[in-house]
């Protein structure tokens, strides 16, 4: 007690110091001690496998050296860091449907697997809200977990535009711009315009889903159908921005020919962008992937005549 | 006689909903709007839209509430979405303290893109959903008290979207302190002028206009 009181303040820094020192020392030479083990253990390891392997054990062995030469794959197997995202959003995919209402169902975990193989597969993306639908519908539709991968793969590194889905949401901000979004409705565009309504707060959504949970399934479909063949905003020649409207007007054009009804609510100010009846647009879309000709002349949409064309089979 | 419904004052206020993905924006707005509660609403894209009437004393109150999207990635439209909002919600799910780490986030991201017509930051409220799963807040009542006035909360509710707890009371409260920043506005902008009001009193009382 009275050695304590006698030391000043400085001389206790001083001595709390000496003993930090000491420990340091202490933990490096024992860090040095433990590689020292290692070495030696890793130079005894070497010996042994020049010596070749007994047989009964090549089997493990190989086992653990591959691992060890792969072990940044494996420890890719912790959590991704858009695990807890994906994980909050699988009981919020189309909750509508029976397949994905259940929280006990399958289907949820085969989404969640799908997801977490993407975000790994596309590290730049990893996971974007909206892919949950985009990978649900794939899922439903090619009951398989690996073709739904994919189809997510083809979606987004494929058909969509570049950096639709990354980080920033880069190119799907292209569809806010002001103007982007008018010459494909125009009357509609032009109406809701004098409202001082905003249309590309609606717009967004529909784009980044591929209108997944904007239409009925039976609407729906038919136009990833067509999606899926004809969409090549990725290889188009041309600024985003050019792509973007084209979405606007194909995806009216499509949705008219699909669902006559929605004729009424899409209508187009352009007079050229008339269709044929609803019942016989939607037989020469069967027509045209059924059969191995080319589409029928004078098929409305612009894009089968273009890249997407099976090389004129 | 001119019709009472007639001169009902009418108030339309934007109100944005933000905080991290998954706190529950999207219920509270249900359960506010729709007087429902399901465990699973579809996540959010973008930006989803909510109406809600209330009768304000003698005037009706418009809440146009807009439920923005959580994940980070969307955070580059905000600037968009918050444009003219008049107040807002920053939720936080009290089961993920990390929810609540990203609501200083949120109210600085709303502070540097949109304020009110006189310059002053937008009346934000605080609000503790998914209170009804176990961890109580009220003992942090004061600290939480303390954070508000820090980081310029209007004020916090605890709320829980399930049990119906505190919404449309946080609700009323947002509206009152819009209204009362609204009232700041308009006394600022026209300092000197007289608004003439009818003054049935006076009237009668004045026997040479009458008839």
């Amino acid at each position: 007690m009275l050695y304590k009181l006698e030391r000043t303040p400085v001389e206790l820094a001083r001595a709390n110091l000496a003993t930090e020192k000491y420990n340091k020392l202490e933990d490096e030479k024992h860090e040095l001690e433990l590689k020292l083990r290692n070495a030696e253990k890793e130079l005894h390891l070497k010996a042994l496998l020049r010596s070749g392997v007994p047989q009964q054990y090549r089997q493990r062995v190989w086992r653990w050296l591959v691992r060890t030469r792969t072990r940044t794959v494996w420890d890719r197997t912790s959590p991704h860091p858009a695990c807890r995202q994906i994980q909050l959003d699988l009981h919020r995919t189309l909750t509508t449907n029976q397949n994905f209402s259940s929280p006990s169902s399958p289907a949820l975990q085969q989404l969640r697997r799908v997801l977490l193989a993407f975000s790994w597969q596309n590290p730049a993306v990893g996971y974007c809200q909206g892919l949950n639908r985009l990978a649900a519908v794939a899922l439903l539709v090619l009951q398989s977990e690996e073709d739904a991968f994919w189809c997510l793969v083809a979606l987004v590194d494929a058909i969509m535009p570049q950096d639709y889905y990354t980080k920033n949401l880069l190119a799907s901000q292209v569809s806010l711009q002001p103007g982007a979004v008018v010459p494909g409705v125009g009357l509609l565009a032009a109406h809701l315009e004098g409202h001082g309504v905003d249309v590309s707060l609606v717009t967004f959504n529909w784009f980044l889903v591929v209108f997944v949970e904007s239409l009925p399934s039976d609407i729906l479909l038919p136009l990833w159908d067509a999606f899926l063949y004809e969409e090549t905003g990725r290889y188009r020649p041309g600024p985003v921005p050019t792509r973007s409207c084209w979405c606007w007007s194909e995806t009216a054009q499509l949705l008219k020919l699909i669902c006559p009804a929605t004729a009424v609510t899409m209508r187009s100010g352009e007079s050229d962008l008339r269709t044929p009846s609803g019942q016989r647009g939607r037989n020469s879309i069967f027509s045209a992937i059924s059969g191995s000709a080319a589409p029928p002349a004078g098929y409305p949409l612009r894009c089968m005549m273009g890249k997407g064309l099976r090389g004129g089979a | 006689q001119m019709g009472g419904q007639n001169l009902r004052k009418e108030h339309l206020y934007k109100v944005l909903v933000i905080g991290d993905l998954g706190v529950g924006k999207t219920s509270i707005i249900r359960r506010y709007v729709h007087q429902t509660f399901s465990s699973n609403y579809r996540a959010t894209i973008g930006v989803d839209f909510a109406l809600k009437v209330l009768n304000w004393d003698s005037e009706t109150v418009r809440l146009q509430l807009w439920d923005i999207a959580g994940q980070e990635r969307f955070g580059n439209m905000t600037r968009v979405y918050y444009r003219e909002a008049m107040g807002a919600f920053i939720v936080f799910d009290v089961t993920r303290p990390t929810t609540f780490e990203a609501v200083i986030k949120w109210k600085e991201d709303l502070d540097s893109k949109v304020m009110l017509a006189n310059g002053q930051r937008i009346a934000t409220v605080l609000l503790a959903n998914k209170c009804d799963q176990g961890r109580e807040l009220s003992n942090n009542g004061i600290k939480m008290d303390q954070f508000c006035k820090d980081h310029g909360f209007v004020g916090w509710f605890e709320t829980s979207a399930k049990d119906n707890l505190n919404i449309s009371d946080a609700a009323n409260f947002l509206v009152k302190h819009i209204m009362a920043t609204e009232n700041d506005i308009l006394k600022s902008v026209v300092p000197d002028t007289i608004s003439p009001q009818m003054d049935s009193s006076r009237q009668m009382s004045c026997s040479g206009c009458f008839k």
